[in-house]
């Protein structure tokens, strides 16, 4: 470049040196002409134009002439970097980054390590998207296993609310029932008040008449004891006159015995005494006859003031009771109306209660949508990391389809196995070489190597991930002619080492993908094809 | 009999009766527990309750009746008031107011 | 005893008359209906105030007063050995002259009650013991004991 720039450079020189001499020449003959024939400025021209033509051939022609030939090199190297590079990038293309860094080599020393360089990211790229895609498909089956759990549990969250809202619903029911009957009591209850506030008037007159009756029997009590007293009173006057009778009789006996001492002259006073003992004797009959009504008069009064007695006791029990019966019916009217308070509190509230209870259910149904909801988005977010995991499976898979220098590129493992497998001469040798590789990769379900006519030349199955039943499914392919399957049409295409993209094994009718290979003679000449099955859940294996 | 008139008589009661003792028999009176001892020429007697004294009783003899029906000696009866009474002979105390008289000795006669 | 009151000669005919008449004082003894001879009766009183006597016997109630008096008072009842009967309402102390008319006595007797002055005809009367209980006689459809108190006054 640097050449060509002072090619250039020169070239210019040169064209402004002509330039300049040309026009030099044109304004000396235009002076010469004009001045009348100073050929002096002609010579001193030619001179010069001789000078420029020399210093034109030393400066511009030869290094032009060595310019060509450089620049004929320069085509010539370039076409074979050119070449180079085409199969480099070639490589490129077919994602083979190891070839491609073998063939970078040869490139020129910047080139090839920006090549190199290029294809060293790409590789580290790769290999960091293979490491990526696994982590996503970890992260994935692990959203999966939460999403599963949180799922579960969002179902028996939901299970447990719909038991919570059936419990809430009966509750509220319940609620419901106990509101009307506490509405029916406060109603009873605010009869019962009534009752009990016309209940203590009633006792309150009926005590009211029973202490009236009580005045009227203490008043009746009252004049019979004034009765008694009376009696007492014309007693003691009977007495008074019994007495007066019984001295009058005496008198009388004594005048009787004057009398009969008088002898004749005391008859007609012995007939006085007689008389008066006769008039005492009525006299004491009268007495004992009001004596005798007033004994039945006393006993009456007595009879009186006992029932007055009576009746004034049964009259202050009954005030007592009816006392006791109005304090009861007091009582009982606060008791009611405490009850009818307390009755229409307990109305509302489970009124209250009732309501809440409602908007509860309501709450649950709605927090019910909500798990329902839930359980919907935990379900998308497996079928998400579902996707996510075939995503994962998919960048593994673009990225497998490199060629990478690193054990977790497949199709450097096979290619790896080729190599190890082709030098061997007996198939009995390649088989057990191949089983030993195949147990060393617990990502590979099955290893085979099969000839381009179709047949099968080595069969190793890994044990841990085939049944016995699955291992003679896939054992049936020794009698099958595998050059129908998708993955032996695919390397056959090109016979380079391919990544095919997942299908159905013959071994389990699982999806499964291959990575297989050609293998080739110890000429060169192609003779089978080595293949290895990957399950598509065990791919995070790799 | 007659029983000139005693001048001076102390009256007491004892065992529900009346009795008087004239002054000149009386050597002595006290008190003797609940009632009271009267010290006489003759003993000593007792008594449950001292009335006092009056000047003058009338005596009289007692009744062939109450002697047939009261064998206890005495000087006489007499009233002092409205209250009859027994005169005691000193030297004859009746049985209820002796000193050693019990309320047993003095119902004796009694049915 | 002798003292102021002492029928005189004139008094004691007429006495003789009424005795011999058959007047009597009927009084209430306990269960005993008993016939006073009217002129041994001096008086009936209320009964009078009984101081007893200790010692002495149950005939004997004890002494009152009467008239200044010391009155010897008998109880008639026991007396004539008649049960006890109804309480009386009036008791009485019939106040006599017993013993024979030249050493009479002034005595009481204690009676449940002084009835009446009754004839009661000597030819009714059942005699008696010839004591103090002279006999008896029907008298208004009762049995009476008749009494001679001047046997009692010689009783001594």
């Amino acid at each position: 470049m640097k050449d060509g720039t002072e090619t250039f450079n020169q070239a210019r020189m040169g064209l402004i040196l002509m330039i300049g001499i040309g026009v030099s020449g044109l304004l000396l003959l235009m002076v010469s002409e004009a001045g009348g024939g100073q050929n002096w400025l002609f010579d001193i021209f030619l001179l010069a134009v001789i000078a420029t033509l020399a210093l034109y051939h030393k400066v511009v022609y030869r290094p032009q002439q060595h310019l060509r030939q450089r620049v004929e090199g320069t085509e010539k190297r370039r076409g074979e970097i050119e070449n180079t590079l085409v199969q480099a990038l070639d490589r490129l293309r077919a994602g083979d980054l190891v070839n491609c860094s073998d063939a970078a080599r040869q490139l020129p020393g910047t080139l090839a390590l920006t090549l190199s360089n290029a294809t060293n990211s790409l590789d580290a790229l790769a290999q960091q998207i293979q490491t990526s895609s696994i982590e996503v498909a970890s992260a994935a089956n692990s959203v999966n296993e939460i999403a599963s759990e949180l799922a579960s549990g969002s179902s028996e969250q939901a299970a447990s609310v719909v038991e919570i809202t059936a419990a809430m619903e009966e509750l509220a029911r319940t609620a419901s029932q106990i509101a009307e009957n506490a509405s029916r009591q406060a109603e009873l209850a605010a009869r019962a008040e009534a009752s009990g506030e016309s209940g203590s008037a009633a006792v309150f007159e009926a005590v009211s008449g029973v202490e009236e009756v009580q005045k009227r029997i203490s008043a009746i009590a009252s004049r019979a004891d004034a009765l008694g007293t009376r009696s007492k009173e014309i007693y003691r006057v009977l007495d008074l006159i019994t007495e007066i009778a019984q001295e009058t009789h005496i008198l009388s006996l004594n005048a009787a015995i004057e009398a009969a001492a008088a002898g004749a002259d005391g008859r007609r006073f012995s007939v006085v005494a007689e008389e008066v003992r006769h008039l005492a004797q009525r006299s004491q009959e009268s007495v004992e006859s009001v004596r005798n009504l007033l004994d039945e008069f006393s006993s009456s009064i007595r009879a009186t003031i006992v029932a007055t007695e009576e009746g004034s006791k049964e009259a202050g029990r009954v005030l007592e009771r009816s006392r006791a019966a109005a304090l009861a019916i007091e009582e009982l009217r606060g008791a009611s109306g405490d009850t009818s308070r307390v009755a229409r509190q307990i109305s509302l509230a489970t009124q209250q209660q009732n309501a809440a209870s409602d908007e509860v259910v309501m709450t649950l149904r709605e927090v019910s949508l909500v798990v329902q909801r839930m359980t919907g988005g935990l379900k998308n977010l497996s079928s998400t990391a579902d996707r996510l995991n075939q995503l994962g499976l998919e960048i593994q898979l673009l990225a497998q389809s490199f060629h990478l220098e690193s054990p977790r590129s497949l199709k450097h493992l096979v290619e790896d196995w080729a190599v190890q497998l082709e030098p061997l001469q007996s198939l009995q040798e390649k088989e057990a070489a191949l089983d030993l590789l195949v147990r060393a990769a617990p990502f590979v379900e099955l290893g085979y190597m099969m000839a381009i006519d179709g047949g099968t030349l080595a069969l190793a199955f890994n044990k841990d991930l085939l049944d016995e039943r699955q291992r003679s499914l896939a054992a049936k392919v020794r009698e099958t002619d595998v050059r129908s399957r998708p993955w032996f049409k695919a390397v056959s295409r090109h016979w380079r080492t391919t990544l095919i993209p997942p299908y159905e094994s013959m071994q389990n009718s699982e999806a499964c993908f291959t990575v297989c290979t050609p293998l080739h003679n110890a000429d060169g000449s192609l003779y089978a094809v080595l293949g290895i099955d990957i399950n598509v859940t065990g791919w995070t294996r790799i | 009999m007659s029983v000139p008139h005693a001048r001076g008589f102390l009256l007491l009661r004892r065992a529900g009766g009346v009795w008087g003792i004239a002054n000149s028999a009386v050597d002595g009176l006290a008190r003797s527990g609940e009632g009271y001892r009267i010290a006489t020429g003759d003993g000593a007697l007792m008594a449950d309750e001292i009335l006092g004294v009056v000047e003058d009783l009338a005596v009289r003899p007692p009744a062939p009746v109450v002697r047939r029906f009261w064998s206890e000696p005495s000087a006489g009866l007499a009233v002092h008031g409205a209250l009859p009474l027994v005169v005691v002979d000193p030297s004859r105390p009746p049985a209820a107011l002796r000193l050693e008289a019990e309320e047993g000795e003095m119902d004796e006669g009694r049915d | 005893m002798a003292e102021p009151g002492t029928p005189t000669s004139a008094n004691g005919t007429d006495a003789r008359r009424a005795r011999r008449e058959g007047t009597h004082l009927l009084v209430r003894a306990g269960e005993y209906a008993c016939a006073l001879p009217l002129a041994s009766v001096r008086r009936v009183v209320r009964a009078l105030t009984v101081h007893p006597l200790p010692g002495a016997a149950g005939e004997l109630e004890g002494l009152a007063e009467f008239g200044g008096e010391p009155l010897p008072v008998l109880n008639l009842a026991r007396l004539v050995n008649a049960s006890p009967g109804a309480n009386p309402s009036y008791p009485v102390t019939v106040v006599v002259w017993v013993g024979p008319p030249e050493s009479r006595e002034t005595i009481g007797f204690t009676a449940d009650a002084a009835l009446e002055v009754v004839h009661v005809p000597p030819e009714s009367v059942v005699a008696g013991d010839g004591g103090f209980l002279q006999g008896e006689a029907p008298v208004g459809g009762e049995v009476v004991r008749i009494l001679n108190l001047e046997s009692l006054g010689r009783d001594l």
